[in-house]
């Protein structure tokens, strides 16, 4: 299992080019691997836009069960989760209706 | 012709001081002769009558509205432009050296025992930005306050938020400034550019509705009001901003293009103002009951527990 450490783009990710450079990470890493890990220890906080720009859009791409079963998120605080879920709720919210 | 900034230059009056530069962003190009820019009566001001301070000589020198103008200037307030670190920067425009990314560089956090101050430029398009803020602007902020987790945690999400914002509605690399000045009792945070400002980009989305630029103001705050649908924006951003000022009772504003939004203590005003090309936003939060986002949202809801992620 391949382990993305997010901590170069610590501690806030608030930057559409970081969101976009992690999405391609870990979606080169899918490409390669089963299962992978996101570590997001050093990171404190993140803007909603890039929760929904890299979580969001792997949530759709993958589907619920996939998402679940290929990624695991390591070191979120309670903050980030909450993120990380408005991001994804965003998403599918939009796709459902679109 | 005098452009007159009031004697106090602090949160509660700065529709005044919009009123009184409105006319100055008609003169694109118009190089008008015999202007004073006057700020010799100012006796009192804030980080944020700083910010539009230097804001205000930026756009009317780059945007070549005035011929040669003159600065009045009091003693008081270039102590005031060398505590918040504009002092050189302003110096740049008045000696007509167009080198604001030199200046830049040379914006310095500051941080003793009762204060930070921390001014930072938002270049879009270059290194420069990402760097700063992540080894000198966010790790100085965490450091000083880091006897509280929670303070540090509402601290950046609000700064991600406005970050993000401003980056994404920024025109070009010089117009945005963000300011932060705070002790251990209360942090400020004021950002200002002079690029597309909010009611310009909500407009798009209220095409069939003719709101008035108050109202759209307000619309800004509220959750899913976007200007860029089916896009990663969400419309979270400002509400995320204006739910933690009404919970931890501090001060929220948003200026732009003629209009303001005050979230007040939890009471919120919309009004017509003085016209401001681009957006001005300045949050006060009182740190003694720190808010994050798990606080605010709902998610116990259905919906979001639906959503099965594989933490560990």
């Amino acid at each position: 299992m391949e382990n993305i450490n997010l901590n170069k783009y610590g501690p806030i990710i608030s930057r559409k080019e970081s969101g976009n450079e992690i999405l391609e990470l870990i979606n080169n890493s899918l490409s390669n691997n089963t299962q992978i890990q996101i570590d997001l220890n050093k990171i404190k906080s993140m803007a909603t836009f890039c929760a929904k720009q890299i979580f969001g859009n792997l949530y759709l791409k993958l589907g619920s069960e996939k998402f679940f079963e290929r990624i695991e998120i390591l070191n979120a605080s309670d903050d980030l989760k909450t993120i990380i879920k408005i991001g994804i709720q965003n998403a599918v919210n939009e796709h459902n209706n679109d | 012709m005098r452009y007159i900034f009031p004697k106090i230059l602090k949160p509660t009056n700065v529709h005044l001081l919009l009123n009184s530069l409105e006319t100055a962003f008609n003169l694109e190009q118009k190089l008008i002769p015999n202007i004073k820019i006057d700020l010799g009566k100012v006796k009192k001001t804030s980080l944020l009558g700083i910010l539009l301070n230097y804001k205000f000589v930026e756009y009317t020198y780059k945007h070549y509205c005035f011929k040669n103008p003159e600065m009045i200037v009091n003693d008081y307030v270039q102590a005031q432009w060398e505590r918040y670190g504009f002092t050189d920067l302003i110096h740049l425009f008045i000696e007509n050296k167009d080198q604001t990314e030199k200046g830049y560089k040379k914006l310095k956090v500051k941080v003793d025992d009762r204060f930070i101050i921390a001014p930072q430029a938002l270049l879009r398009s270059r290194d420069y930005s990402d760097k700063f803020l992540k080894t000198e602007f966010l790790p100085k902020i965490e450091n000083y306050y880091k006897s509280n987790e929670k303070v540090v945690a509402m601290i950046f999400l609000c700064l991600s938020e406005i970050l993000l914002n401003f980056w994404e509605h920024a025109i070009d690399d010089s117009n945005s400034i963000l300011v932060a000045e705070g002790n251990k009792n209360n942090i400020e945070i004021a950002c200002a550019d002079t690029g597309n400002g909010i009611i310009s980009t909500l407009n798009s989305v209220f095409f069939n509705k003719s709101y008035d630029k108050p109202v759209i103001l307000r619309k800004a705050v509220e959750k899913n009001i976007t200007s860029k649908k089916m896009t990663n924006h969400m419309g979270y951003g400002l509400w995320i901003l204006n739910q933690i000022t009404t919970k931890t009772h501090g001060r929220f504003h948003i200026y732009s293009e003629g209009a303001y939004f005050k979230n007040e203590f939890g009471k919120e005003i919309v009004d017509n103002c003085g016209y401001w090309k681009g957006t001005i936003i300045y949050l006060s939060l009182p740190l003694n009951k720190p808010i994050t986002l798990s606080d605010i949202e709902n998610h116990d809801s259905t919906k979001f527990n639906n959503i099965k992620i594989n933490w560990k």
